[in-house]
């Protein structure tokens, strides 16, 4: 079997949804994000309501306990599992079956975020989604959640050539696929590799220059001229 | 490179997520990394343990320095296991010298802190490049997707610090609380410690289980870069292409050998079949276990169960403690810097702390700082419900919004309305137009008139309003001005007569026309004072 980070579920109509967790690395800077933003507003709570004395001090921890549990699960029930530093790595905590995250689930994952965070700066929690393939810590288990990544927005198209071509017919969905994707990042690519990629497809198509051709294909697709 | 045997699933990724692959990588070869890193690292652990217990940090230093050349063969092996040619672990063995000369000076000195280097090793081990060659590779790799390269190693570092911090930490919750020691100390005081061996293996163990995660991720990121440069996913999809259309040619030939090969496997299921019926069907030469014979393990009575005095243990663990052979005096002699003589000048600074810590003025200074603090806050409210006073007045109370006096419209219908264009004596100048024959000029400035007058007391006309709109709003306007009728009657004869030259192109008749021109003084001038305080008034 392939190794890969993309995983598809089924559902129940037949239908893929590929869905790929996020590992240790991008989950790390997010939580470090949503740290440095608490601990600000923690700060300015601090500093203002020391000015009221001790009363002040009170209700400054309050506060500050409340912001602690509650952050992440504010922001992950009222924004589709986002909080402000997973939106700015973008990822998000969706249920097990794809599905965005409730309160229920929210708020356990976060209520042992203290379990995974043992005993020493989420080292249990990083040891924990090494062992299984959704990069799940303790709190992800217990509640039946995950955190993946956002698919990125598709934009339009370009392929800076003009006029359309049929698709061979017998050509299969991947392929015809396969012919977007060289078509879409033909960009990123140097000229030499891209005659050298649609040379490959060469017998197949049999046209002068197989690199127009095939971004000619690809206009005919996404409904170019 | 054989892209058809590839063993990950090659498509574009972003960059984190190719971390991510990289550490299902470090996980699927787990086992043939951990035993080329044991197997090449120590001999340099057991280097290190050599080394003086005072001078155990630099043990410790040396074998993390050491590290970009020890992960050399565990990306040997990676590079190779991605490609479906998982290397032993002997073979991978003897390349380590080769492996591990290769720019080993410039690795372990100026770039040994690059932060990324996980990523740039394979640029050097795998593609061979060096001098401006490999700097130029090395800035096409980093031009995009390269941050989680720095963030890798940082981690990296970061984890293994935790981690050998962790593992101490987790032994010593297992030491009892009766010993009572100072286990700050114990573990990290350089001249009370004698468990530097520990501590250096646990270090060593910490390394040891980042080394593949890291390589793997470092790896993945270079992989994931060469996948989106030379798009490896496009060329196995074209590849396939071709070779399904190429193969459909000779497929005839294809499925004889199919069917040939389907015999052979029918043939062979067959004799196994066979085979199988010959096992013996149960064995059974399960001995039954030897009885027990020898005298019994516990010859003594359990006895009562008898609490132990858990003060009194500690005490006595104590007193053997400080007995001599758990102790030991020594006399160090080291260098500590004379701190005499910096009292000396201090005198006076220390006279004027004194004097400013007992200076009454800073309790006065500090209340009247505290009142301006108080009123800045309150200032600070006060301007808040400024600022948002119409918020706040459309959130709780119902203000009716003060009317904003509209601007007396200039023209109307593309007609000139303001005082100056209209002269003084309306009816003479009406006259005097139509007796020049100009009756279209005429009509139009009593109807401009009217408009002029209409506007000023008060009629809210404007650009959009039709004329028999204007007629309406002024027969509402002046509905309860009895006095005001005969000019209301007036416009509404003048509107129709104008509505019919103006669109219908139809002239009224002489005596009408007349008739307007020379009764607009006194219809509309004789109770404009009324008029008008009436529409002011509204």
């Amino acid at each position: 079997m392939l190794l890969d980070t993309r995983q598809s579920l089924e559902t129940p109509e037949g239908a893929l949804l590929p869905l790929t967790p996020a590992g240790f690395g991008v989950r790390v800077l997010a939580q470090l994000l949503d740290i440095l933003i608490r601990y600000g507003i923690v700060t300015v709570i601090f500093i203002v309501l020391s000015l009221l004395g001790r009363m002040g001090t009170g209700i400054a921890l309050i506060l500050a306990f409340l912001l602690e549990w509650f952050y992440p699960v504010y922001f992950e029930v009222s924004r589709q599992g986002r909080t402000p530093g997973k939106k700015w790595m973008g990822i998000r905590v969706v249920n097990d079956d794809g599905t965005p995250i409730t309160f229920g689930p929210s708020l356990l994952r976060n209520l042992l975020r203290f379990v995974d965070f043992l005993p020493m700066l989420y080292l249990t929690g990083i040891i924990a989604s090494l062992c299984n393939r959704q990069f799940k810590r303790l709190g992800d288990l217990a509640a039946g959640s995950m955190v993946i990544y956002e698919a990125p927005p598709t934009r339009e198209p370009s392929f800076e050539v003009r006029g359309q071509l049929p698709v061979p017919a017998d050509f299969s969905t991947d392929e015809q696929r396969a012919l977007l994707a060289f078509a879409e990042r033909s960009k990123y690519l140097s000229a030499e590799r891209q005659s050298e990629l649609a040379t490959i497809l060469l017998p197949v198509i049999g046209s002068k220059d197989p690199v127009i051709a095939i971004k000619q294909m690809a206009n005919t697709m996404v409904g170019k001229q | 490179m054989n892209l058809d045997q590839v063993t990950i699933e090659i498509r574009p990724r972003s960059a984190w997520e190719a971390v991510d692959l990289g550490l299902l990588m470090a996980k699927r070869w787990w086992l043939p990394m951990m035993k080329i890193w044991l197997l090449v690292s120590f001999p340099f652990f057991i280097f290190t343990l050599l080394i003086p217990d005072n001078w155990f940090w630099v043990g410790a230093l040396f074998i993390w320095w050491l590290k970009p050349v020890l992960e050399r063969p565990l990306l040997h092996i990676l590079s190779h296991a991605v490609f479906n040619e998982l290397p032993d672990t002997r073979s991978t063995f003897k390349l380590f010298p080769s492996l591990a000369l290769k720019q080993i000076f410039a690795s372990l000195t100026w770039r040994r802190l690059s932060p990324t280097r996980g990523m740039d090793l394979p640029v050097v081990q795998l593609e061979g490049l060096s001098g401006t060659r490999r700097q130029d590779r090395l800035g096409v790799m980093h031009r995009v997707d390269s941050s989680p390269a720095s963030w890798i190693t940082f981690m990296g570092l970061l984890l293994e610090i935790f981690l050998w911090v962790g593992m101490i930490s987790f032994i010593w919750a297992f030491i009892p609380r009766e010993i009572d020691i100072e286990w700050a100390n114990f573990f990290f005081d350089q001249e009370s410690s004698n468990l530097h061996l520990l501590q250096l293996s646990i270090w060593y163990l910490a390394l040891s289980l980042t080394a593949p995660f890291y390589v793997a991720c470092g790896f993945s990121l270079y992989l994931n870069r060469r996948i989106k440069l030379e798009a490896w996913d496009i060329d196995i999809a074209f590849r396939r292409i071709a070779n399904k259309r190429s193969t459909a040619k000779i497929l005839p030939s294809l499925l004889l050998t199919l069917a040939l090969g389907l015999s052979i496997f029918a043939f062979d299921a067959q004799r196994s079949a066979v085979a199988d019926e010959q096992l013996p069907a149960v064995e059974e030469s399960l001995e039954t276990t030897e009885e027990y014979s020898g005298e019994a393990v516990i010859d003594k009575p359990l006895g009562e169960f008898t609490e132990i005095d858990r003060n009194q243990a500690q005490e006595s663990i104590k007193a053997v403690l400080q007995q001599a052979e758990f102790s030991r005096k020594e006399i160090q002699r080291t260098l500590k810097f004379d701190e005499r003589e910096e009292d000396e000048p201090s005198t006076f600074w220390k006279k004027f702390f004194k004097f400013l810590a007992n200076f009454e003025g800073f309790v006065a200074a500090a209340s009247v700082l505290e009142i301006l603090l108080w009123l800045a806050v309150l200032a600070l409210i006060g301007f808040v419900f400024y600022r948002y006073r119409h918020w706040l007045a459309a959130q709780f109370v119902r203000i009716k919004p003060t009317p904003i006096p509209k601007a007396k419209p200039v023209t109307l219908f593309g007609m000139d309305v303001t005082r100056e264009s209209l002269p003084e004596d309306i009816s003479t100048n009406a006259l005097k137009l139509l007796q020049a024959g100009d009756m279209r000029a005429a009509l139009a400035l009593l109807y401009r008139a009217s408009l002029f007058h209409l506007v000023h007391s008060g009629v809210e006309i404007h650009d959009g309003h039709t004329e028999r709109e204007c007629a309406e709003l002024m027969r509402e306007h002046f509905a309860k001005n009895s006095a005001a009728q005969t000019r209301v009657a007036y416009f509404v004869a003048l509107t129709r007569e104008w509505q019919r030259l103006a669109y219908g192109h139809l002239l009224p008749s002489a005596e009408k026309a007349q008739y307007l021109c020379a009764n607009w003084n006194s219809c509309w001038l004789q109770q404009s004072n009324t008029a008008s305080a009436q529409g002011a008034a509204e």
